[in-house]
This record gives C-alpha cells, structure tokens and sequence, in this order.
C-alpha cells in the first residue's frame, strides 16, 4: 500500500532524475557537437593531411625515378611492369608503348642498371590539385654488355601527380648542364 | 486520484525516464566517439616541417636562397667586390668559411687570369621548413670562362642549410653534393 509520503515521494524523485537525465543529455550533446566540429574543420587536421600527402609526393616521386633507372635486361618482363605501375598520364602511355622496343633495346645492348636516390626535394607543391614536382639528384650505376661498370651522379626534374589517391610519376627528365 | 489513474501515470513517466536515460548513453556514445576521433585526427603540435604548407614563407626562403646563390657564386675580373659584398651580407655561420674556401682561389684567378663564373640556378627544392631553418637543395649550372672566350659549364648540385635572421634567410652552411 502506496503512504501519502511515499507517494510525495516518488512524485519528488522522479522530476529530479528526470532533471539530471535532461542535463546530462545537454552535456551529451554540446560535447558531440564541439568534437564532431573538431573532427570536421580543425585547422590542425588539415594541416596534417597536406603534410602527409606533400611527404608521399616525395617519396613516391624519388621511388618511381630509382625504379626507372633500374634495369636488368634478364627480368625485362618485371621491370616493365613495375614502369607500368608507378607511371600515370603520359609517361604511363610512353612505357606501355615503347614496351616491346625498350625490351629489345635492353636485351640486345645487355644493360644492367642500378640506381640509389642521393637527395631530392619538392619544388613545388599543390595538395588540392593533387600535383607536385621534384628535383633529385641520383647516383645510377650501369654496366655494360662488355662489363664495365659506370657510376655518374644525375640530375633529374620529375612530375608527379595524385591518381585514385596514390602519388603517380607521369613526367621525368634528366637535367643536363646547358651553357 | 482513482487507483486506475495511478497506475497508468506512473508507466508512463517511467517510459519518459527510460527513453531519456537511453537518449543519454546514446549521446555519451557520440561524444566519446567523437573524442577520440577528434583526438586520432589531429597532430599533438602542428607539422614541423612547414614546407609548402605555408606558401609565402616557402617562396621567400626558395627566392632569397637562389638570389643568394646566384650573386654570391658568379662574378667576373670587374664584378670581385660585388660577389664579395652578396657573400658578406647573406651567408653566415660555417658557409662564411666555405666560401672563403671555394672561391677564395677562384677571385685569385679572376684578378690574375680574368676568369669569370656565372651560377645558374636551375632548380631549388625545399627538403624542410621551419620559422627560421630550412634545407634545400639547390641545382645549378656554372659557367667558367675565360677572357680568351673559352667556356666551360658544369653542374652544381647543393645541399643548402638556411637560417632565417632578422627577416632574412642567409645561407649558414653548403654541402656539394
């Protein structure tokens, strides 16, 4: 049987958990709102995400110019195929074209390549527009069919552009010393 | 109050507390949520290397350091006290002694022979960036010719440390690559 003052009492208690459940609700929401603000607009996080992607740009520039001084004429098949995928635009189209003529060319002159990045560094930079370019110094060692080996220091300008999210070469060039 | 309305009261502000207090752990839920995400997205301090994230100060230390290289690097039998002057006035630190090193023989020439050399700087990439310390790397030409007409061009390539001083970048040390 329900007293008067149990009844006073259950009418008390009920408003003031009801109260503190509405409060800890606001509480709720004002932090979510403020994080979930953090998460879509911090300055910092964006910071971040260029940072990040102006160091992929560098490095898969400076990975893709070693792959392309690297050959070995006995793994061709390979070596195309590694061209192939870190290239985009017209330096992708270039490889898938000169295929069989680079492969012969190598087969027959037997050239043998290897390639070490020196230094290299972003000369300029667009995160939005997903484009960055490079200089980069490499030592490529090269042996030939009568198995001489060369090491030379060269100079190489490079393009690099951000396709399905990864960092792609489409230009390089070597940079020769011009009077 | 009849008994029959009690008993339906009550349920139904039960329910009320039921639904808030779900509302609550729902919410709570959110905000942890999105603490953490907020948290895991964001760097402890901002990128140190501040390269081409801010673009003026990224374009001021490429600019400076090629005008730097060119004037300073390239002079010819009449042009000694201007290179000098450049080099005064922008290299500080270990690139003082580099160059007194470097070019030192190289103005001996001039004066004696009538050697002239012209840097070019081709390319400049910045490696890092901070408020008032970078890294490039500088690819440049340079031309070595004689009063005679003959010439000579090389390439150059420069590993660049620069320190910012008073608003300006100053070379502060040079490694040839």
């Amino acid at each position: 049987m329900t007293t008067r003052w149990e009844r006073l009492h259950e009418q008390r208690a009920r408003p003031g958990l009801g109260g503190a459940l509405i409060a800890l609700l606001v509480v709720g929401l004002l932090v979510s709102g403020w994080q979930g603000w953090r998460v879509a607009t911090g300055d910092e996080s964006v910071a971040s995400s260029s940072a990040s992607e102006r160091d992929a740009a560098l490095a898969s520039a400076g990975d893709a110019l070693v792959r392309f001084n690297t050959v070995d004429y006995r793994h061709m098949g390979a070596t195309l195929d590694e061209w192939s995928k870190v290239s985009s635009g017209k330096l992708h189209a270039s490889v898938l074209a000169g295929r069989k003529a680079v492969r012969r060319e190598v087969t027959r002159a037997r050239t043998m390549a290897s390639a070490r990045l020196l230094r290299s560094a972003l000369t300029s930079f667009d995160g939005g527009a997903g484009t960055a370019t490079i200089a980069a110094v490499l030592e490529i060692r090269t042996r030939t069919k009568g198995g001489d080996t060369k090491t030379r220091a060269t100079r190489f300008a490079g393009l690099v552009q951000r396709t399905g999210g990864t960092w792609k070469l489409s230009a390089m060039q070597t940079m020769e010393a011009s009077s | 109050m009849s008994p029959d309305l009690n008993r339906l009261s009550v349920p139904s502000s039960s329910r009320a507390l039921a639904a808030l207090a779900t509302a609550v752990v729902a919410v709570g839920l959110a905000a942890g949520t999105l603490t953490v995400m907020a948290a895991t997205s964001e760097p402890q301090v901002r990128d140190a290397n501040q390269a081409f994230l801010e673009v003026d100060a990224t374009n001021a230390v490429i600019q400076q350091t090629q005008q730097t290289v060119e004037r300073a690097f390239s002079f010819g039998p009449r042009s000694i006290p201007a290179a000098r002057k450049e080099a005064t006035k922008s290299l500080v630190d270990e690139a003082v002694t580099q160059y007194a090193d470097l070019y030192g023989p190289l103005f001996e020439q001039g004066r004696s022979t009538g050697l002239s050399i012209t840097t070019t700087v081709r390319s400049v990439g910045v490696e890092s960036l901070s408020d008032d310390r970078a890294e490039l790397l500088v690819l440049a030409d340079q031309t070595a010719a004689s009063p005679d007409g003959q010439s000579t061009t090389g390439a150059a390539q420069l590993g660049v440390s620069a320190v910012r001083r008073d608003g300006t970048w100053k070379i502060a040390r040079i490694e040839l690559l």
